[in-house]
């Protein structure tokens, strides 16, 4: 039999592309690596905004009257976040761990998100934990997302959303739905390190349209897409 | 009209101020610039030169006051007929004057009486031409004419609206490039890009009926409905019944609004005991969405509907080879006895988890693959490699038409209006009066106790020619129908379509007359579909 070796793309992989993107496979995706050199994308990401693409992280759905009973025991370490806010969590479904970060976007609605490399089977173990009025829905090809980073990128918000992103009106560890350059979002803040970190999640028919208007907003603001190298030395600093 | 009580902070230049020209503006400019400046940088250094701009300011000023006194000719006379004047209320420089010449002299009777300034831009386009026409045709000055009374609540424009980026939102499928790679002419359809065609429609239509085509159907609307009443919930808001479908089974669903008029149509596949997926058409999904998401809110049932739409790229790989296609991409049992028509399974397709949906929108063998949206490019590279000895071919939305047509499946929006009802559209089929209350039956039962008006039939053009879509249906010169949809069709040789009659003309070959180029030209009714009327072809 073929040794099938199916290729996943982001919905924005072709503007990567058409941008210079150094494609690597990831976690089974072709990604941008980087888009020109490492420590100019490192540079912008400590003194303007960089632009990612994360769109293969798993995004599981939980909603109905008892998600949040449901997720409460599953949870094996980390709280429910409270609504409007996210919280890191160990669940444990249908016998297997998961390290997620969960964001309460409603009293009974649940966006459970997770790193591609050691999520893939979280939906279907949710789902066969899942009881009563709580149902599983994995939206990870539904949503396509992007982590905007940098000291510039609160001010970078406010260009192609008119929700209020100030740090008293939405602080670290918030999530809200909202609308980004005329189309639904929802929008968390998880900073990396000290600095200001925003991860945007849009449908991914939006994908190339949403890009380019943020590529397009960051122009003015110092920013740019940035590769995944570059995230990885933050993060690691 | 001139803003002269601002707000703190706020400063005007240009036309908004009632004087015209560059060297006003130029200088109104300059000087709010050096008190917005002033304003952020608390710098008192730049007040002198501010002095000097407003001296300069004075004297341009007193030249563009004189010059204004001469009423601008926004409406030559003569020329009034297609001027409009209120683009929110469709209101034309003649009927403005029209209005005046009947004694509506004054400009806020003149309002009413034309609904000028009325619309949602609450005169912010239309009053200034009002004022100067009304000017123009009573004699009287601007000032004597004055303005309309503007009463709340006040629509503020916002300032993005004037000064921000514009976004107009598109969506892509997980193929697009491939269809521009091979370039496809690409039309937008709603807020969707698609591809029309990839050549000739009619070689597409050809492929699918003796070889084998693909089509990217990724547009289609997508629903994923979960719970332990998801049978119940869309008992209630479809007209057909789903809580007896076995998983594993295809229904054909249509949604009523409460008037019982059609509202759109799809695929129900149920996937599990609570779990169904609906598709529904391109441009529908967000209003079937909330349609559902209404009806089950309140209703104490317990299922929940997302729109999985993006989720899912969709290709229909149909014709008589289809299968052969589809079985040198994977193991699944694609067999007729296996792959019964209607049916849905779960399979890997080159290496992608798929669900396969066994139905036959353009009336061939073929299955309906929906796979993770990132594997579009390399689903549809997969499928073409598969196809090529078999003489595949990629065909766009023109051939489906024609396909689908000679199918007789209806497209709800083109071949129904929001008067339509299932009855008269011939599929009383898909009706259940034997259950349960559901949304519509009220109104399809009145209309099956009163008997039908018109009906949705098919014709053949008996010379062969092709009418245009949306021209009437006549008796001797009596409009009496419309055709929705009409295409010349490669399989029987002429052109044909969809048409609205009066019911007491839906039977095989009964006698109408359809206007083509200006003249009624003969053509013969079809109830049943025009090509492969009895299915064989769908279920092999």
């Amino acid at each position: 039999m073929t040794e099938w070796r199916p290729i996943r793309l982001s919905a924005m992989h072709h503007q990567h592309v058409a941008m210079g993107a150094a494609m690597e496979a990831r976690d089974g995706w072709q990604l941008p690596a980087r888009f020109g050199r490492v420590e100019d994308e490192l540079r912008r990401l400590r003194n303007g905004v960089g632009l990612l693409d994360i769109s293969p992280m798993i995004k599981i759905n939980v909603r109905g009257e008892s998600a949040s009973a449901f997720l409460s025991a599953a949870c094996s370490s980390g709280q429910l976040p409270k609504l409007g806010a996210v919280s890191p969590m160990t669940i444990t479904a249908d016998g297997q761990s998961f390290q997620v970060t969960s964001a309460r976007l409603a009293d009974d609605d649940f966006l459970v998100l997770t790193a591609p490399d050691h999520g893939g089977s979280m939906s279907a173990s949710l789902d066969a934990a899942a009881e009563g009025s709580a149902h599983v829905f994995d939206l990870s090809s539904t949503l396509a997302a992007a982590q905007i980073t940098g000291p510039q990128a609160t001010h970078f918000l406010g260009a192609v959303t008119e929700f209020n992103c100030s740090p008293r009106a939405f602080p670290n560890g918030r999530c809200a739905q909202t609308q980004a350059a005329e189309i639904h979002a929802t929008l968390l803040r998880a900073d990396v390190g000290d600095l200001p970190s925003y991860q945007l999640f849009f449908g991914r028919d939006f994908g190339e349209y949403m890009w380019e208007a943020l590529v397009e907003a960051a122009e003015v603001h110092d920013g740019a897409p940035v590769g995944f190298e570059a995230m990885d030395r933050l993060r690691g600093e | 009209m001139v803003p002269d009580q601002l707000a703190a902070g706020i400063h005007v230049a240009g036309d908004v101020t009632g004087y015209r020209g560059l060297p006003v503006s130029l200088l109104q400019g300059a000087i709010a610039g050096n008190k917005a400046s002033r304003a952020v940088h608390g710098k008192e250094g730049s007040r002198s030169d501010e002095d000097a701009l407003q001296r300069d300011l004075a004297v341009v000023e007193e030249e563009s006051r004189n010059a204004a006194q001469e009423v601008p000719q926004l409406t030559p006379m003569g020329e009034e007929k297609s001027q409009f004047v209120c683009f929110c209320e469709d209101v034309t420089a003649k009927d403005v004057v029209d209005g005046i010449g009947e004694g509506f002299e004054d400009i806020q009777t003149l309002k009413r009486y034309s609904t000028v300034t009325m619309g949602p831009c609450q005169g912010k386009m239309c009053l200034k031409s009002l004022v100067s026409i009304t000017s123009q045709h009573t004699g009287a000055s601007i000032q004597e004419t004055g303005v309309t009374t503007a009463r709340p609540p006040h629509q503020p424009v916002p300032l993005a609206a004037l000064a921000g980026p514009s976004h107009m939102p598109l969506k892509r499928t997980p193929m697009d490039r491939k269809h521009r790679e091979l370039g496809a002419p690409i039309v937008e359809l709603g807020v969707w890009q698609r591809a029309h065609s990839y050549g000739d429609p009619q070689e597409e239509c050809r492929a699918v009926r003796e070889r084998v085509g693909i089509i990217d159907v990724s547009t289609l609307g997508k629903l994923d409905v979960k719970g332990k009443d998801a049978g119940a919930l869309l008992d209630r808001v479809y007209t057909h019944r789903f809580s007896d479908l076995r998983v594993g089974r295809i229904r054909y669903g249509l949604l009523c609004s409460d008037n019982g008029t059609i509202m759109d149509d799809g695929t129900v596949t149920r996937l599990t005991e609570e779990h169904y997926f609906i598709t529904t058409t391109t441009g529908n999904v967000d209003v079937m969405e909330e349609w559902i998401k209404w009806w089950s809110a309140g209703s104490g049932m317990w299922a929940h509907v997302v729109n999985v739409t993006a989720g899912y790229g969709a290709v229909n790989v149909a014709g008589p080879q289809a299968r052969a296609t589809l079985s040198k991409l994977t193991d699944h049992d694609l067999s007729g006895p296996a792959s019964r028509y209607m049916r849905s399974s779960r399979a890997t397709v080159a290496g992608v988890p798929c669900i396969l949906l066994r139905i036959g929108f353009v009336g061939e063998t073929g299955w309906e693959l929906h796979f993770p949206a990132e594997y579009g490019e390399y689903m549809w590279d997969a499928l073409m490699d598969a196809g090529r000895e078999f003489g595949i071919a990629p065909f766009g939305l023109e051939a489906q038409r024609i396909l689908r047509l000679e199918k007789k499946h209806i497209i709800v929006g083109q071949d129904t209006d929001a008067m339509s009802n299932p009855l008269e559209s011939d599929m009383e089929w898909v009706v259940r009066f034997d259950k349960e209350d559901f949304i519509g039956r009220p109104g399809l039962s009145r209309v099956a106790e009163q008997g039908l008006t018109n009906k949705l039939v098919g014709f053949v053009m008996r010379d062969g020619r092709t009418p245009e879509e949306g021209v009437p249906v006549v008796m001797g010169t009596k409009p009496i129908g419309r055709v929705t949809s009409a295409r010349f069709s490669p399989t029987i040789g002429k052109g044909f379509g969809l048409a609205w009659v009066p019911a007491e003309l839906a039977w095989d070959g009964a006698e109408i007359n359809i206007i083509v180029d200006g003249r009624p030209m003969p053509a013969s009714v079809r109830m049943q579909p025009f090509y492969d009327p009895d299915g064989a072809r769908l279920r092999q």
